[in-house]
This record gives structure tokens, C-alpha cells and sequence, in this order.
């Protein structure tokens, strides 16, 4: 009871940071004027108060004078908020009787060249964060246990390598994918930049482990339809969709393929050739099974069709598979959901969809493949003839004002390895690469494009393609743009035009984001929680990304963050507990009416209305107080920024400075 | 023992109000029997309260002219108890709105600009008539009030339920929930990307109205009044104004319709969102505009009431 009626007794302490903060604001001012503020019984000054004479300097002061608040007037919280609440806790005052006045980013570094401008607003800064402090409440952390588990959701490369690696450290992983093989686009690709490999040679290695792995559960065919939960303790449903073939019972004889009727563009031949209605996507596919594509399919009765059922000598087709929902409890969540090519159609004047001649860089892809459509011949689409002359149009879709802004990080790098490997097999047919900037900036990558240029005989033009037609005398296709390295507009014929197709994020993120609660960036790709420091984390805690679903990336980077997501739910995993910072909002159920305006506000799917009254599941909850900004009457509110505490603040603002 | 006493005060008002007491019906002649009503103007031709005061004082109406506020003075002075009655005594209700101009613009408008107005010399009336004050004030810019009972009008369920309260002595609360609390209309998701204008679109008659995308001042508007519009399939349009935990009625919806039209961009975005709000003004402060934030933003300078109008 004495500590509840307890009067509050704040020390501040500021902190020059060098001459950061002390270069721009007049310390012994702000210090004059901080010692007047109500509750403030000590204020005192410190060259680096982060360091450890700094926090020592706190220590002495919280025993001296007996402060149970403390404020540091300083840099970001998100630098250095746990350091000073350590300094509290060693102390025996409850961690969360602390408060920041940030006058290094928000003050000193924006405002050098104002001095007495920028003295005015520290005392601004100070004087709210004080007024804060003596509205501090003490509050206690929690533990939770982890479940040993993980889903990995997406299997390109970069879900394969995370599930492998937690896999590997001995922790169960499910792998969902929406396709009915793994290995993304990767999968697809012939060769890989800059060393060459052939990409199946080394990503069926590792398809297979996954489908080997004892760890792995591999669920295919199948999409997350909904998370709950918490960090360490999160509840999925996934949906998976029938194959209507029966995996265990299925040999792999091809007999029912023979007898499907229907064909259908093969996506995995960019739909440069056909496949049949019950299909295995490509050859290494994993699982190897077959499976029924029901939009094509003509009704899976006999009286449609049902050739395929008959003809299946093990009875492995089963019509009567149904879609199933299946509920996964799950530790941590990795996404690795991957990119979608541009459709490259949008651009009208390149005229892809309308002239058969104009292809994109995938299609590219797959013709050079000698498991492809072509057996890796390069042919004119409208002709089937080799052509003479290859022309790459670079940022399609990419760094642009009208589609996206951003680059798309590997098609320079992409359009340049065709274009070698063309003129490796041709050297006959000329390629020219329209280009912007040519980025080649990875480990090798330069190298790579010094040699395409000098050894193989690529050329290069820099301009932005303007339009593409067909030219009805020569029968070929006029590339037009401006050279800007001549400032002249140049015209080129050429008998084939390549649109390196730039990354965009994965279809459904919107569908998927708002099922995990994990937010994305302007550019659509998922957001990470600190751009250099916290680049595989996301705002929520226990959910991680990488790959292409954070953004464009090429294959070693897609590796490297996937491996970091996973060492990132591993550390949590082998801790086996997390610490929940008691930040929950908590509802006021006097107030409450139930309107559910928070539940739709809360972007970590936090709240709920049970029975007319709001809950909060605490331990999903951030204490982001989004939910306290959309309620109408006041019934809900974090507990470390309160009402009270924002509008004591919000006072202390707009007080006139005594 | 005396009956306790109630005099009825009709201030700038439609009469709603009184009509609402009206409408006790069946309770109507215990009320009558347990009280001795000495004063209300629609049924009894008195100018003023009895000199001698009364137990219990309902003042319906804002403050709009200098008579007013004698006569609210004048029924402080002579009423034991004193019930703001009704949003205009409450905050200011709908004529509150006329704020948003001047008493000059609104002189202009009702006596010379209007088309049906035949006024060839210009003449305001200023003789006889009491004069208009600047603004329009709810009661409790004058005098202290005891018990507020909001609505327009008040439900008689409530009228009957304060005179209860106040013959027997206890205290009348309503309770500080929204109107959601009461609303029978189920709640699926609010998740609204369209807003439409009442009658244009077909209504569910079992979801909530606001989920359906017509303006519903429920979540931000006091209880009591049993939802009675959106029971009707009719957005609640908020006469009952804030609860006691809220200052801002208007800025408190605001901020709620802004968290339940932002999740899906591709849907809506925040500048169709206001475009779908024609009359934002007419919207969140119809019954508060008097007494709201936004109006102490115009006096101070920070807002301007000509764009706010507009708006």
C-alpha cells in the first residue's frame, strides 16, 4: 500500500552523447530548467550516459536521493530503452518506471543550426516525458513455453532452405505449399548466374531431402487459411486441397496421362507447351505424383469422362477425395512465400500478348532448358525457326512511376547469363540488351558482365524501350528507344524481343498478411521489423520472412535469409520460453459495448468480441494501442501508454514552459 | 405531506421534448397523481415558473436570446433539482448546428435571402423580439444542472424512470455504454470499404447497420434509449451524445471509422472513404456541434466553420 500512495520522485538524467546532442543543445539551460519540473527531485548531465560510468552515475543517484521514477533524456528508446531499464531493475525499481525523451533523433540531429530552437523543444520533449513518468504504473512480465514446431509456408528455394536447416537442428516443420510440387521458381530455371550451375542439379537435392526428411511433414496442394495464437504458441489452419490421386497407391506408369483428353498450356513451361488434366508438374517433382487439375478436367465421373480411373491398373485415382482442414500447433512461423513475375502485358507498347515474338524472360528460361519445350533450342514462337537476332528490354515493370518504383534486383544479372549462354550455344545470332543501369553487383556479378561483354560478344544499348511493333515488310519486330549515350533515337529490328519481367510480391499476400497480422511495405513485399538490423523479423514476434517475399532477390540472398529466419526461430525454439512484455491492452468492461471496432483495428488479430465484450489475448497483443484510437468510447487501452498517460503528456505539450 | 412539484421550461426547441412526456401514456396519470405539475407552457398559459419554486425542474431547449437566459436563471433559482431535458438543454442538439455561422449570416438568410421571403426594405426584426445572442449554448454554459437526460427526445421509458428515481431519492445513471450494447443487430466484421447513404441500398435486416456501410452513431453514442433506430434498420444518428468516459463524440466516431475502413486499400482508401462522408459536420455532430472540440477549435481560430460547412 505505501508503494501505491508512494508520491512519484523522478530523477532525470541527460546525456550529451558526445557532441551529438550536446554540440547542438545547451545542456546546462535544459538542465536549469528540467530541475523546476514538478515531481523532478534530481536532474543531472553526463557525457555518455549508455556507458557504464553513465549507468553507474544512475545507480548512485536512485540510491542517493531514493528516485522510484527515472527518466533519460537521450537517444531512441529502440537503442537503448533495455539498457536503462537493466540499470532500473539492478536497482529493485519495477523496469517499467522509466521513460525516454529521444533529443538526439527527434531534436538535436534535425534541428543543428537552430540552437535556441532546438532548446525549446528539448525542454518540450523533457517536460512530457516527466509529466509521463509520474503516470507510470509498475508491471510485471510474463513467460510462455514454445511448442517445438514450425511452419514454413512457401517451398521455392528459400522455404526449402529454412525448413531443412530447423529440420536439420531437429524440431518438426511443416511445409505448406499451394502447388502441387515444391521448388518455386527455381525449379524453372535452367541455369543460375554467375557460376553457371544448372539450377535442378542443385535444387533437386534438396527437394528430395525435404521429401525424405523425417522432421519434414510436406503438405502440398495446400494454403494457410488462418493463424491464432501467440509467439511460441500459434494455432494454423491450413486447407489442403485433393490431389484425387492417392500418392502411396500411385506408380508413376503415365498410363492415365495417355488417356486424358484435355490439354492445357503447361505453367511450368511458362505455357510454351501443353500437359494433360492429370499431370506431374515437371520431372523431379516432389512428392512424384500425380495429380488432377479439376478447373480442366472434364467432371470426374464416367459419366464426363473418367478415363483415367479406368485405365489406372493400382485403383490410385480417387474422385471422391475431399478438401481438408487441418489444424497445425506450431512454435514459430516462417514465410516464404516468394515473388510473382510481372505480367508483362500491362505494358501495351512492348505488345507481349500480341505478338507471339515478343517473350519473357521465363519463356526464355524454359527454351533454353533441354528439359523444356524446345529441348533447349532457341526459336522464333511464330516461325519455330532460329532467329538472327535477340533483343533483352530491361525494367519491365520495374523502376518505373507508372508500375513499380523499385529495382528488381536479378534481371540484369538474369538477362545477361541468357544472353551468354545464347551466344554460347549461337554464336551466330546477335543479342543486344536494352538497359537503364546495368546492376551487377553481387560477388562475381561484375566479372560476369565484363566477360558476357568482351568474351561473348553481347552489346548493350542504354535507353528505356519505348514501343515494340511488328514490321509487316521484313516480318520482324522494330524495337524503338532513345540511346542516351548518343542522344539519338535509334530503331532495331529484331526477329525475337525478350521482356526481362520484373518481381512483384506474391499473389494473396493481402489474404495471407492479414491471417498472420504481419504488415508489408509500400512496395507490397512483407516488411521487416528493422531494415539492417532486424531483416528477417517481423512487428510480429515468432513470425519470420525471407526470400523474395520480403523483397527482389536472387538465389544467395533468398539462402542467406532463409537460413537467418531459421536460426531466428531456432534460437527462440531452443530457449523454450519467450518473455511477453505486459503491454496488453486491457478492456474496461464497465465501458465496453461490444461495437468490435477494435477487433477490426487490431493489425495482430489481438482482440476479439466474445459475447458482446471485447477480449484481448494478451500474449498476441504489442501494446500498440491501435485498438485504444479506434474505440469510441474510451473502453479499451495499453497498459504502458495509457490514456491517462498520453493526455498527461499531451498537457505537459501544450503547457506554456514556466 | 405536499406532492413534490415540476415545472417544464421550454427553451429554443421544436417541443419534442414536452411532447415526449406525452407520450408516458399509460403511466402518464400515476406521474400525474405522485407529482403536482405547476408549470409547461404547451398545456397551461403561464409565462413564467411559479415564484414560489418547484421540487424538480425540466428545461428543455438550448439557450438561444437573452429571454432564455433569464428564464433558465430564473428556473435555476426556483427548482430544487434541475434536469437538462433533452439534447438541445444537453448540448445544444440540432440547432446547436446553427453555429456554424454568424447571427448576422443567419438573420440575412431567414429574413432577406431566403426565396420565399418578401422583404423589399430589408427589415430585421429587432422590436418586441428578445435579442439573438451570437451562439447557441446548452444549459450548462449558464447554470449548473443536476441531471442530464439526453435524447430528441428523451424515451419515455427514461422520463419515467428519472421521475421514479427522483420521487423516490435515489440516483439516476444511465449506465456509460454505447448504444451497441443495447443493438439487437448482429455483429459479423467491421470491415467497411462503401459507405452508403440511407436508402439507397438494400438493408439486411439482421446486421448491423454500420458493418453494412450506413453512418451508425451507435458505437459512439450513450445508451438508454434501447437502440431504438437501429432496431428500426435506421442508423443511429447519436442524439444521446457522448458517455461520461468521452469528450468528443464526433472526434471519438471519427477515429473508429477510420479503423474499420482501412483494412483492404484495394477496396477503399482514405480519400474515398471522405468522399463517401458528403456531410461530415451533419454526420458526427449533429446533436453535439455546440459543445464539441471542433467548434472550441473554430472560436479559438484553428478551424474554419465556412470549410467545415462546406465539408
Amino acid at each position: 500500500m505505501a508503494e501505491l500512495v508512494k508520491q512519484p520522485k523522478i530523477g532525470v538524467f541527460i546525456c550529451h552523447c558526445g557532441s551529438n546532442i550536446a554540440g547542438v543543445i545547451d545542456i546546462p539551460k535544459l538542465l536549469e530548467y528540467t530541475e523546476r519540473l514538478p515531481h523532478v527531485v534530481i536532474a543531472t548531465d553526463y557525457r555518455f550516459m549508455c556507458s557504464d560510468p553513465g549507468q553507474g552515475l544512475i545507480r548512485e543517484k536512485i540510491r542517493e536521493a531514493g528516485l522510484n521514477r527515472v527518466v533519460v533524456a537521450a537517444c531512441s528508446p529502440t537503442l537503448h530503452e533495455t539498457t536503462f531499464r537493466r540499470v532500473l531493475n539492478s536497482m529493485g525499481v519495477n523496469v517499467y518506471y522509466f521513460d525516454m525523451a529521444n533529443i538526439r533523433e527527434h531534436c538535436s540531429w534535425v534541428h543543428s543550426g537552430e540552437e535556441d530552437a532546438a532548446l525549446e523543444k528539448a525542454k518540450d520533449l523533457v517536460r512530457m516525458a516527466v509529466a509521463r513518468a509520474a503516470e507510470l504504473e509498475p508491471l510485471e512480465q510474463k513467460e510462455s513455453d514454445v511448442k517445438p514446431s514450425v511452419l514454413v509456408v512457401g517451398a521455392g528455394i528459400s522455404g526449402i532452405q529454412a525448413a531443412l536447416d530447423v529440420a536439420d537442428a531437429g524440431y518438426k516443420v511443416y511445409l505448406v505449399e499451394k502447388e502441387p510440387s515444391i521448388g518455386g521458381h527455381m525449379a524453372k530455371l535452367d541455369k543460375t548466374f554467375p557460376t553457371l550451375d544448372c539450377s535442378s542439379c542443385i535444387l533437386t537435392p534438396k527437394m528430395s531431402l525435404v521429401g525424405q526428411h523425417p522432421n519434414i511433414e510436406l503438405l502440398t496442394c495446400s494454403e494457410v487459411q488462418e493463424v491464432s495464437g501467440y509467439v511460441g504458441n500459434f494455432t494454423v489452419k491450413v486447407e489442403r486441397r485433393p490431389r484425387y490421386v492417392i500418392e502411396d497407391k500411385c506408380t508413376a506408369c503415365d498410363d492415365c496421362v495417355e488417356v486424358c483428353p484435355v490439354n492445357v498450356p503447361d505453367e511450368f513451361n511458362a505455357g510454351l507447351s501443353w500437359r494433360k488434366a492429370i499431370y506431374i508438374p515437371f520431372a523431379q517433382a516432389v512428392p512424384n505424383a500425380y495429380v488432377i487439375d479439376t478447373e480442366h478436367c472434364l467432371g470426374m465421373t464416367p459419366i464426363a469422362c473418367g478415363k483415367c480411373k479406368e485405365k489406372c491398373e493400382p485403383e490410385a485415382i480417387d474422385y471422391e477425395m475431399e478438401s481438408e482442414i487441418l489444424e497445425l500447433e506450431v512454435g514459430a512461423i516462417i514465410v516464404a512465400t516468394g515473388f510473382e513475375l510481372f505480367d508483362g502485358r500491362r505494358v501495351l507498347e512492348y505488345g507481349y500478348g500480341l505478338y507471339p515474338d515478343v517473350t519473357t524472360n521465363l519463356e526464355m528460361e524454359r527454351m533454353l532448358s533441354a528439359a523444356g519445350p524446345t529441348e533447349g533450342k532457341i526459336v522464333r514462337p511464330s516461325t519455330l525457326e532460329k532467329p538472327k537476332r535477340i533483343a533483352y528490354v530491361q525494367c519491365v515493370g520495374s523502376r518505373s512511376e507508372r508500375y513499380n518504383p523499385y529495382c528488381s534486383r536479378v534481371c540484369c544479372m538474369a538477362a545477361l547469363k541468357q544472353a551468354r549462354q545464347i551466344r554460347e550455344k549461337y554464336p551466330d545470332i546477335e543479342v543486344t540488351i536494352f538497359y537503364i543501369d546495368l546492376r551487377a553487383f553481387g560477388k562475381g556479378y561484375e566479372e560476369f558482365y565484363e566477360s558476357s561483354a568482351r568474351d561473348y560478344g553481347v552489346s548493350f544499348v542504354r535507353g528505356r524501350v519505348s514501343e515494340i511493333r511488328h514490321s509487316f515488310e521484313s516480318d520482324k519486330l522494330v524495337v524503338r528507344a532513345e540511346d542516351t549515350l548518343l542522344a539519338q533515337p535509334i530503331e532495331m529490328e529484331a526477329d525475337m524481343v525478350v521482356l526481362s519481367c520484373g518481381l512483384e510480391v506474391f499473389s494473396d499476400a493481402e489474404k495471407l498478411t492479414r491471417a498472420l497480422g504481419i504488415q508489408r511495405s509500400g512496395d507490397g513485399f512483407l516488411l521487416e521489423a528493422h531494415p539492417k538490423l532486424r531483416p528477417v523479423d517481423t512487428n510480429t514476434d515468432g513470425i519470420f520472412i525471407c526470400g523474395a517475399a520480403q523483397g527482389p532477390k536472387d538465389i544467395p540472398d533468398s539462402v542467406a535469409q532463409a537460413k537467418g529466419a531459421a536460426a531466428s526461430a531456432l534460437t527462440m525454439l531452443s530457449a523454450g520460453k519467450v518473455i511477453l512484455q505486459p503491454y496488453a491492452a486491457v478492456v474496461d468492461e464497465d465501458l465496453c459495448a461490444g461495437c468490435g471496432c477494435c477487433e477490426a483495428s487490431c493489425p495482430y488479430s489481438a482482440v476479439n468480441v466474445v459475447d458482446n465484450r471485447a477480449q484481448v489475448t494478451e500474449e498476441a497483443c504489442k501494446g500498440c494501442g491501435t485498438c485504444a484510437a479506434a474505440c469510441p468510447n474510451n473502453a479499451i487501452s495499453p497498459q504502458h501508454f495509457t490514456i491517462e498517460q498520453i493526455l498527461a503528456q499531451l498537457e505537459a505539450l501544450f503547457q506554456e514552459a514556466k | 405531506m405536499t406532492k413534490p412539484s415540476l415545472a417544464v421550461e421550454t427553451l429554443s426547441i421544436c417541443s419534442g421534448c414536452e411532447i415526449a412526456i406525452l407520450d408516458l401514456h399509460d403511466a402518464l396519470p400515476g406521474v400525474l397523481d405522485a407529482i403536482d405539475l405547476k408549470y409547461i407552457q404547451v398545456l397551461m398559459d403561464f409565462r413564467e415558473p411559479p415564484k414560489e419554486g418547484v421540487t424538480v425542474g425540466f428545461v428543455s431547449g438550448a439557450v438561444r436570446n437573452e429571454e432564455q437566459v433569464e428564464l433558465l436563471h430564473k428556473m435555476r433559482e426556483r427548482s430544487a433539482v434541475l434536469v437538462a431535458f433533452g439534447a438541445c438543454a444537453a448540448f445544444g442538439g440540432i440547432p446547436g448546428l446553427a453555429n456554424l455561422h454568424t447571427k448576422e449570416e443567419i438573420l440575412k438568410e431567414v429574413y432577406i435571402d431566403t426565396k420565399s421571403t418578401v422583404n423589399p426594405d430589408g427589415v430585421i426584426p429587432h422590436k418586441v423580439v428578445p435579442p439573438m445572442l451570437p451562439e447557441l449554448h446548452p444549459l450548462s454554459d449558464y447554470v449548473k444542472v443536476d441531471y442530464v437526460l439526453p435524447g430528441c427526445p428523451p424515451p419515455p421509458k427514461l422520463i419515467a424512470e428519472l421521475v421514479t428515481c427522483l420521487l423516490e431519492g435515489r440516483e439516476f445513471k444511465l449506465e456509460p455504454k454505447t448504444v451497441c450494447d443495447e443493438c439487437p443487430l448482429t455483429k459479423e466484421e467491421k470491415n467497411v470499404t462503401h459507405f452508403y447513404r440511407w436508402g439507397t441500398k438494400r438493408i439486411d435486416p439482421e446486421r448491423c447497420v454500420l458493418e453494412q456501410g450506413f453512418q451508425c452513431m451507435g458505437p459512439a453514442t450513450q445508451s438508454g434509449c434501447e437502440a431504438r433506430c437501429p432496431t428500426a434498420l435506421a442508423p443511429c444518428r447519436g442524439c444521446f451524445g457522448p458517455t461520461e468516459a468521452v469528450d468528443d463524440q464526433a472526434a471519438k466516431m471519427i477515429g473508429a471509422i477510420g479503423s474499420i475502413t482501412t483494412k483492404d486499400f484495394k477496396e477503399s482508401s482514405p480519400d474515398q472513404t471522405a468522399k463517401e462522408i458528403p456531410d461530415i459536420v451533419g454526420t458526427y455532430l449533429r446533436f453535439t456541434f455546440a459543445t464539441s472540440t471542433f467548434k472550441k477549435a473554430i472560436n479559438m481560430g484553428t478551424a474554419k466553420p465556412k470549410e467545415a460547412a462546406r465539408t
